[in-house]
């Protein structure tokens, strides 16, 4: 049986494939033939092998603080789901109190004129605060719709507000309503919003098929945006610019409404 | 080297880590901080030396939990959970955004930070340097790096860390060779 | 056609159901059903520079273009229905008539004097209005809207669709629901919002720059003029601002759980305490001149130099 020796530079080439275990038998017998009789190797193979050892020895580290309230922080965000297409809803889930600008958003609801049907009507704020906040973990429907008076009369301005809403009314959808301060704007989007989507249902069927489905397309679109919206409060719920998105996404909606409420009679 | 304990018993509460993260996962956050703090260090480790940069670090190890929080209800046992959690935290470095190559300084989280300027990225090696293993692993260049903590130091095989890496095991094993090399000569000087 | 030309001339028409030219119902009678089937326009006539221009689409596109002449081309089509239009030497009004059920192919081809008036509106097709150098106010639905070379005022929006810009000035006001704004050589103060889309604005000299994602990304590539103010926000996106290297600004950056990432060297005030969230970051580029607001909730913000050659 004869060895094939080799040397130091056909060692290195193979050094990778002996440290894996990786080498043929021949090879692998002449690896060894030649780190016995070369210190050079030697101390190469003894060097890498400390280095494989030791790494494998290293202790855990420290971070140099507690990183704990930053995790805690970022985990604590209240769980804001999916809003049905006319029922916007909070969830608050723990301690967090949710700060929105009640003053300034209760300006945009005062401002709120809608046309519809030839109808114009002036939108009111319920600008008592709200005297309780329920936490639900599922989403509830709170619509109007049945309050409503028909579609054609002047809006009732004695429509409940979300602090009545407590008391069982009948005709009424279940009101697990939760949400604090803006409680009464967003009240005031959805009963309109509801309003226009009854109109739309309506008038649907008269609409091209194809524009009804780009409506619906589109207004699901602006859902997606208002849950955008309300998800990115919910972790930063000071945010006037978030505010201001959220409010454009309800001014769209608000306006594609209408477009689609008024299509029939504009053509 | 990969240390699988399945059972951290907390000597404090007397409770274990897998009924910890048993209540973690149905969503129990005082069981998940238990969590963190059996798991903290061994995260820290992986991160810190896999980007070599310890403010980033510290960022990813946070990003590391917030992740797990999320993700532990998917977390069926099939594994021990610190190799769960260990994986976890290899996808999120690696994942983590990258430098698109240019000289910028990042701003993270510098806790003892009060108006003193930023960290460089990462500490550049300088042939001539007396430099502990932990330094002159900090000292590697990225991908010799990765599959060097992830070979030597986490203990994945080459099989894994060519999966995790997008690469071929045989590209996994001449980056290991390479950084060894580089660092036996980095540790000589 | 000739009845409408005539008509036309004299003045305003007034083309509704009840009160037709004569001649487009001698027209009906001697085509019997097919009225029914199409309805189509095509007209050239004088047309004032200081006019206004109004087409209502409901499921076709809308395109304007400008020429130099003193005239308009009005081309309209619909597979059902008909064309109403409101014609006359300063103003065209353009929509679509009712139809029961389906409202079938339709496009309005408009080609107005430069220094026009235009409203161009669809609800799912595309708008677009190119080299007015006028007022433009476009919108869309579902469709995109693109607009070149308008001035004034502009006023872009779509509600799915992408809006695409190049070449305003003025006033600039871009909205988009989940499209991308992507503006381009723009001169004059912009607002540019979005919930899901990403902005883009480059190639930016503005004084005055407001822009707003939810989700999405922010770009800014432009100018930073002395006294200006800039303020760009997102929430989970990162704003990525490419500014010259002379920028006289006081920085103000926020971000939550995001970071900066600087090309540019800065030194933090003293006293600045970066370990709380968010994280604020108040500094100064050169005299400090302008202000800039970058905000982000989770994500970075990411500041670099524009190189030379661009501009």
């Amino acid at each position: 049986m004869m060895t094939h020796t080799i040397n130091c530079g056909t060692f290195d080439d193979r050094l990778s494939g002996y440290l894996e275990g990786e080498l043929s038998p021949g090879e692998q017998r002449a690896a060894e033939a030649h780190l016995a009789s070369c210190l050079r190797c030697t101390a190469l193979v003894r060097d890498l092998d400390a280095i494989r050892a030791d790494a494998g020895a290293l202790p855990e580290l420290s971070p140099s603080s507690d990183l704990w309230d930053g995790i805690a922080r970022r985990i604590e965000a209240p769980v804001v789901p999916l809003a049905a297409p006319a029922a916007p809803i909070f969830v608050v889930a723990g301690e967090r109190r949710r700060r929105m600008d009640r003053v300034w958003l209760g300006a945009i609801a005062a401002a709120l004129v809608a046309v519809t049907a030839g109808v114009t009507y002036m939108l009111t704020i319920a600008t008592s605060p709200r005297r309780e906040e329920i936490a639900v973990s599922s989403p509830a429907v709170v619509s109007d719709t049945a309050r409503l008076a028909i579609p054609d009369s002047p809006f009732p301005t004695d429509t409940a507000a979300p602090h009545d809403s407590g008391a069982p009314t009948p005709g009424s959808a279940a009101q697990n309503v939760v949400n604090a301060p803006n409680a009464p704007t967003t009240a005031t989007y959805s009963r309109e919003i509801d309003r226009l989507r009854t109109i739309f249902t309506r008038n649907r069927n008269q609409l091209d098929p194809r524009t009804a489905a780009i409506i619906e397309a589109n207004l699901k679109v602006i859902d997606d945006a208002i849950a955008q919206s309300r998800a990115a409060l919910a972790q930063d719920p000071a945010s006037r610019f978030l505010n201001d998105q959220l409010n454009n996404a309800l001014d769209k909606k608000l306006e594609l409404l209408k477009t689609a409420a008024l299509l029939p009679q504009r053509t | 080297m990969m240390v699988a304990t399945v059972d951290n018993t907390s000597l404090t509460t007397g409770r274990s880590d897998a009924e910890d993260v048993a209540l973690a996962a149905k969503g129990d956050r005082v069981a998940f901080e238990r969590v963190y703090r059996a798991h903290v260090n061994r995260v820290f480790a992986v991160c810190a030396r896999m980007v070599a940069d310890r403010t980033l670090a510290e960022e990813l190890t946070q990003d590391v939990f917030v992740r797990a929080w999320s993700k532990l209800e998917l977390y069926r046992g099939e594994s021990a959970f610190t190799t769960w959690l260990h994986r976890l935290a290899v996808n999120v470095v690696l994942n983590a955004r990258k430098s698109d190559g240019r000289n910028r300084t990042r701003f993270g989280s510098e806790p003892d930070e009060v108006d003193s300027l930023p960290h460089a990225r990462s500490s550049s090696w300088t042939p001539g340097m007396r430099l502990d293993l932990e330094a002159a692993i900090a000292g590697l260049p990225p991908g010799a790096r990765q599959v060097f903590v992830l070979h030597d130091v986490e203990g994945y095989k080459h099989e894994e860390i060519a999966e995790m890496l997008g690469i071929t095991a045989g590209g996994s094993k001449a980056q290991l060779h390479r950084a060894r090399m580089l660092l036996r000569e980095a540790l000589n000087r | 056609m000739t009845g409408m030309r005539l008509s036309v001339i004299l003045g305003a028409i007034v083309a509704i159901g009840v009160l037709e030219p004569p001649s487009a119902l001698a027209q009906r009678e001697r085509d019997g059903e097919r009225e029914q089937a199409q309805s189509r326009i095509d007209t050239t006539f004088t047309f004032s520079r200081t006019g206004v221009v109004d087409l209502t689409q409901i499921s076709g596109d809308v395109i304007v273009t400008a020429w130099e002449r003193g005239e308009a081309r009005v081309r309209a089509y619909t597979e059902r229905g008909r064309v109403r239009s409101n014609l006359s030497s300063s103003r065209i009004s353009v929509n679509v008539e009712r139809v029961r059920g389906r409202v079938g192919d339709s496009r309005f081809e408009v080609s107005v004097p430069v220094g026009v008036r235009v409203i161009a509106r669809s609800t799912s097709g595309d708008v677009s209005v190119r080299g007015t150098r006028g007022q433009v106010d476009a919108r869309s639905t579902s469709g995109d809207v693109e607009v070149t070379d308008a001035t004034e005022r502009v006023l872009l929006e779509s509600v799915s669709g992408d809006v695409r810009a190049s070449q305003l000035t003025g006033e600039v006001r871009i909205e988009s629901v989940s499209g991308t704004i992507e503006a381009r050589d723009v001169t004059g103060d912009v607002r540019a919002e979005t919930t899901s889309g990403d902005v883009s604005l480059t190639r930016a000299t503005s004084k005055s720059v407001y822009v707003a994602t939810v989700s999405g990304e922010v770009e800014y590539e432009g100018n930073i003029d002395a006294g200006g103010r800039y303020e760009f926000r997102a929430h989970s996106g990162d704003v990525r601002l490419e500014i010259p290297e002379n920028s006289s600004a006081q920085f103000s950056v926020q971000t939550y759980s995001g970071s900066l990432d600087t090309e540019f060297p800065l030194t933090l005030q003293p006293g600045q305490r970066t370990s709380q969230r968010p994280r604020r970051f108040e500094f100064t580029l050169g005299g400090g001149s302008a202000r800039v607001t970058a905000e982000s909730f989770s994500g970075d913000i990411v500041l670099t130099r524009r190189a030379r050659s661009s501009r």
